[in-house]
């Protein structure tokens, strides 16, 4: 059965025709009860551990929820179509029902401490005086009983890494080698033009430069976060999935599957590197 | 839950406090909840007392010290937003309860929701635990004949911290936990 299909009938199933009427306001406390609120709920309902009125699931294989007093019986494959983002379920249908599909066979779960997963949070800034835009990428870090941490993993900021155009005028010429490179003196201090000394494949690193930035207590300041964060989950094998918050008075809404892309391994690395600008190795 | 409850659920909490995660059974959660909660209902009980023009400006300066014992610390940050707008506010806490005495009503309300959820307690590698609690508040402002100018209703993300406090009694430490509050994140306001 196409997911599009699973969903409306469960819908009418799980909280029926009068209740989904009830529910359209989206600060309507039983929809909020439906609403998949946080990301730990994500996770629990990915894993079959809540149920999509936000109870608590003890069985791992199936449980009952409290229908117009009429307990029903649900299990995992129907209520992982509730996690996905209905405009995501019509446009790529049988992409979601082959993750799904592969899911339920290999009784796939997540954790917030597994590592193969990052979280993106667009952001202002105030730089010298003026705001900027910069996105995050941060990862959880576990050390054990200790306890964990977010690191920030990745950024992307333009303003950090100023624009050199070739010049072909800054060089260290071709016989430093012959005065033990003196001239790295006036390389040195040849400030915005210093990109010209490095090699021609060298890539700058916006959080190299932001940390940088902050140890020379340069004016850099955090203002605000511009939306919710993105959680950008690979550790399925094979797959990426975006996780996003969805305000809305009808259908599933909070944190949703936004969008999924089968992708090999090497993909997933360029994703880490192109798109969460991570440097460091994926872990 | 009776305070009785969640006071026998502070002094288990030292036990539990030794996992990444806790996975606390329903009735810790609620245990947890309901502490948390205390200190909402207490913050609110503050914001009515802060913008309510009847009352003296020594009652608001010492009620403002209590709001802010109420935190983790004073570098917190709310984020405030209004139906007027589509701007965001943020502010650190500090300034944002000062500024609750200039607002153009005389009386208000804050009102929750019977709908709270408070997210699993995890781990941070300084020892404490964070969480966070979603409230659900209900905000009127009142003019000078009890009129209302204004009302919204708002679903707000809080950060929630559970710390070890020391108590000394005579010459004996005792380590209970304690719930602070956070920064405060608007999620809604309709």
């Amino acid at each position: 059965m196409k997911p599009r299909v699973i969903l409306l009938l469960l819908s009418s199933f799980l909280f029926g025709a009068d209740a989904q009427a009830q529910v359209n306001n989206s600060l309507d406390p039983e929809r909020l009860k439906q609403n998949v609120k946080d990301f730990d709920s994500f996770l629990r309902r990915f894993n079959f551990r809540e149920d999509p009125m936000g109870e608590p699931i003890k069985d791992t294989a199936y449980a009952y929820v409290k229908v117009a007093g009429t307990d029903k019986r649900i299990n995992r494959r129907m209520v992982l179509p509730f996690l996905f983002n209905q405009e995501l379920l019509l446009s790529k249908q049988q992409l979601c029902q082959q993750f799904m599909d592969q899911v339920l066979k290999e009784k796939r779960t997540l954790s917030f401490f597994d590592t193969d997963w990052y979280v993106t949070q667009q952001s202002t800034v105030s730089h010298k005086g003026a705001e900027q835009k910069v996105l995050f990428s941060l990862q959880i870090e576990t050390y054990g009983e200790l306890g964990s941490k977010f690191v920030i993993c990745g950024l992307d900021a333009p303003f950090l890494l100023p624009s050199s155009p070739y010049n072909k005028d800054r060089l260290l010429h071709p016989a430093s080698n012959e005065t033990s490179f003196i001239t790295l003196n006036a390389a040195l201090e040849d400030g915005p033009h210093f990109r010209q000394y490095l090699p021609r494949t060298y890539e700058a690193d916006a959080l190299t430069a932001l940390y940088m930035e902050v140890l020379n207590g340069n004016h850099i300041k955090y203002l605000h976060g511009n939306d919710e964060p993105q959680y950008h989950l690979l550790q399925i094998e094979g797959w990426a999935l975006i996780v996003k918050h969805f305000i809305r008075s009808e259908g599933p809404a909070g944190w949703l599957i936004a969008d999924l892309m089968r992708v090999t391994d090497a993909e997933k690395e360029l994703y880490v590197r192109d798109v969460l600008n991570v440097r460091a190795e994926r872990r | 839950m009776n305070k009785a409850v969640s006071t026998l659920m502070l002094l288990m909490l030292p036990a539990l406090l030794h996992a990444q995660q806790l996975n606390l059974e329903e009735y810790e959660v609620k245990a947890f909840a309901e502490m948390a909660l205390e200190k909402v209902n207490a913050l609110s009980n503050n914001l009515t007392i802060l913008c309510d023009k009847t009352e003296t400006a020594e009652k608001k300066e010492a009620t403002m010290m209590l709001a802010l014992k109420l935190f983790i610390d004073d570098r917190q940050t709310v984020e405030t937003s209004s139906l007027n707008s589509d701007e965001v506010k943020y502010e650190r806490i500090g300034v944002y309860l000062n500024r609750l005495r200039t607002l153009p009503y005389k009386q208000v309300t804050v009102k929750w929701y019977d709908v709270q959820y408070v997210s699993k307690l995890k781990k941070g590698t300084d020892g404490k635990y964070y969480a966070t609690i979603t409230v659900f508040q209900e905000f009127t402002g009142f003019g000078p004949e009890g009129q209302i100018l204004y009302r919204d209703h708002t679903q707000k993300n809080i950060d929630i911290v559970v710390d070890m406090q020391t108590t000394r009694i005579g010459d004996k430490e005792f380590e209970s936990p304690t719930v602070k509050l956070g920064s405060i994140k608007v999620i809604q306001t309709k």
